[in-house]
């Protein structure tokens, strides 16, 4: 019965942080700056929903219109990976990790590259087919297309 | 020689740092290692708990390659030992090909992973998750292998609702490969059968649903595999009976010049208690032990709300069992009456389990469970007397687990776990090294886990 009580108490604190402490593991949208998906000049589109775009990053839509693949990438730990997230996959860092490691593991897909600096990221989706990416919004597009996302 | 392969490959990659994933002519290959140990206060959980145990690890190897825009190739070679489970045989987890040809419609062809619940496909990946135990409850370490994959093929997909959200389909139809030393060889060892020569599995039906509904982070979901198995077993049974009662009845060997009414049942503390006195008639049964129409259905929800995951699967087994003559294909007769030996049998077993966790920072994580499983739905006290035996379950009736897990990741490689379980009840559990049991008893866990 102790052990039981020490079960129901550790949920209701469980339950209890998220509300009391709202965004205590998860950057708030004023402190990470704002991010922009941008794409490989060649990706036949200007603007994504909301919805095509968190398809892509789960692995449910594979191909652009044009049949072509889509190549997904991301960055490593930072404000601009996880205000991402947060705003188009709706997922925290660690569940999208987690997520990944599920799909890649039950043979269900192949996980994004990830890059340590936004910089390289931007080098690569212009000169991969198919990429899509994204960055913060301060950061140089070095020649990738922005699209919208509505 | 293979644990010490193992070690030394989990030593060489602790040493490694942080290892990544790695890339061959466009074969993608990753891994993963996990260690744990186990130990228990009294009982044995699937392993020598009691003692303390370092049986307890896993390892994955993957390999896999686009071949096309909407076409890919993978496969996975996983070893894993859980005491009596496994002993580090290399096995093919998954093999199939995949052809995605829209978001709502997809096929695989090869060996599949199980859709059994909303974690069965992922069970093997202690890097994804909070405990270092699922819920025995649904996820019985027992059945692990037995559920794990299908050889066949499967059609899925999502299908866009609107305004309702998604629906993830998946169905499955194949066969299941099941070792004579796998969960259910234990299973039946648990109720006295002495040998399992051969486990024959016909065709499996595997159904999954998963709504996506508008209330972001809700899902519900449903799956049912439908299989029929047959056992080549044997018992070694004694005729005789306990000086308390002086009812005659077949009893079979559990210990050393202990001996238990079959199937096992009752507390065993009573075989100790009262003198058997054996009446010179000892028969040794081969036979073939069926269960068929196994239904299997469990409804699930998962709740995501920012770094806040809860979890409620609700599972049911419907099946019938029956014990035929292998010669005759007729129910086995007592050799002293004439009679059934044991008549068909259904049951319908019931467990659920409600789970929560939560990461408070990058690098820390706690979760919590309550499982229950129960032997019988109409039987949860364990006092249903059995017509054979002539004694009742008593805690062997239901298991009942509070858990508690901490979860620390080192770094986005490594991670350690710590777990307590607090059990009621022997559903499917082992006496201790002395024979003994005991009806409420602990379980300690810990496991140091490696993807790249």
């Amino acid at each position: 019965m102790k052990d039981r009580l020490v079960v129901i108490l550790l949920f209701l604190v469980l339950a209890g942080t998220v509300f009391l402490f709202p965004g205590t593991a998860t950057e708030t949208a004023a402190s990470s700056g704002d991010v922009v998906v941008i794409c490989n000049p060649g990706v036949p589109t200007d603007s994504l929903s909301k919805a095509f775009l968190r398809d892509i990053y789960t692995g449910k839509q594979k191909v652009w219109s044009d049949g072509k693949k889509i190549v997904f990438v991301v960055l490593k730990r930072s404000k601009a990976h996880k205000r991402f997230l947060k705003q188009y996959v709706r997922k925290t860092e660690s569940q999208f990790q987690n997520y990944w490691v599920n799909m890649v593991f039950s043979g269900k897909g192949q996980a994004p590259q990830k890059f340590s600096s936004e910089e390289k990221l931007v080098q690569y989706v212009k000169n991969t087919e198919g990429a899509i990416g994204y960055i913060s919004s301060s950061t140089n597009r070095g020649g990738a297309k922005v699209v919208a996302v509505q | 020689m293979k644990k010490i392969t193992i070690f030394t490959l989990f030593v060489s990659l602790m040493l490694s740092g942080s290892p990544q994933a790695y890339e061959f002519g466009g074969v993608t290959i990753h891994g993963f290692v996990s260690q744990g140990y186990l130990k228990s206060d009294d009982n044995n959980y699937v392993a020598d708990t009691e003692d303390g145990t370092t049986e307890f690890n896993e390892i994955g190897v993957n390999f896999s390659a686009p071949m096309a825009e909407k076409l890919s190739v993978g496969m996975q070679f996983f070893s894993r030992d859980m005491g009596d489970f496994g002993n580090n045989d290399l096995i093919v987890d998954w093999a199939f090909i995949d052809y995605s040809w829209e978001k709502w419609l997809g096929f695989r062809i090869g060996k599949i992973k199980v859709p059994y619940g909303f974690y069965n496909e992922t069970r093997d990946i202690d890097a994804s998750r909070t405990f270092i135990l699922l819920p025995t409850s649904i996820y019985a370490e027992m059945s692990r292998e037995s559920y794990s994959s299908l050889n066949g093929a499967s059609i899925y997909g999502d299908i866009p609702l609107s305004m309702l959200g998604t629906l993830n389909y998946q169905f499955q139809f194949g066969r299941i490969d099941i070792d004579n030393d796998s969960g259910i060889a234990y299973r039946l060892s648990t109720a006295g059968f002495s040998t399992i020569n051969e486990v024959d599995v016909d065709d499996v039906y595997v159904s999954s649903l998963i709504w996506e509904t508008p209330l972001e982070g809700l899902r519900v979901g449903w799956s049912n595999m439908l299989l029929e198995i047959d056992v080549d077993a044997g018992i070694n049974m004694v005729y005789g009976y306990y000086i308390n009662t002086a009812t005659p009845m077949w009893v079979v060997p559990i210990g050393p010049g202990v001996w238990a009414p079959f199937p096992i049942g009752v507390d065993p503390p009573d075989y100790y208690i009262h003198t058997f006195v054996d009446m010179d008639v000892e028969v040794d049964l081969e036979m073939l032990y069926r269960v068929s129409d196994l239904d299997v259905d469990i409804f699930s929800v998962e709740y995501i709300y920012d770094d806040l995951i809860i979890a409620f699967e609700y599972m049911t087994e419907k099946l019938e069992t029956v014990i035929l003559d292998k010669d005759t294909m007729d129910l086995y007769e007592n050799p002293l009456t004439g009679e059934p030996l044991l008549p068909s049998n259904e049951l319908e077993t019931k467990s659920y389990y409600i789970s929560a966790s939560y990461r408070f920072c990058d690098w820390f994580e706690l979760g919590a469970y309550y499982s229950v499983a129960y032997y019988n739905k109409d039987d949860k006290d364990g006092e249903l007397i059995d017509p054979l035996s002539g004694v009742a379950k008593g805690a062997r009736a239901w298991l009942k687990d509070d858990c508690v897990t901490a979860r620390f990741d080192i770094n986005e490689n490594w991670a350690l776990k710590l777990e307590h379980h607090s059990m009621d009840g022997l559903f499917y559990i082992q006496p201790d090294n002395d024979g003994n049991i005991d009806k409420n008893w602990h379980l300690y866990a810990a496991k140091l886990t490696l993807r790249f």
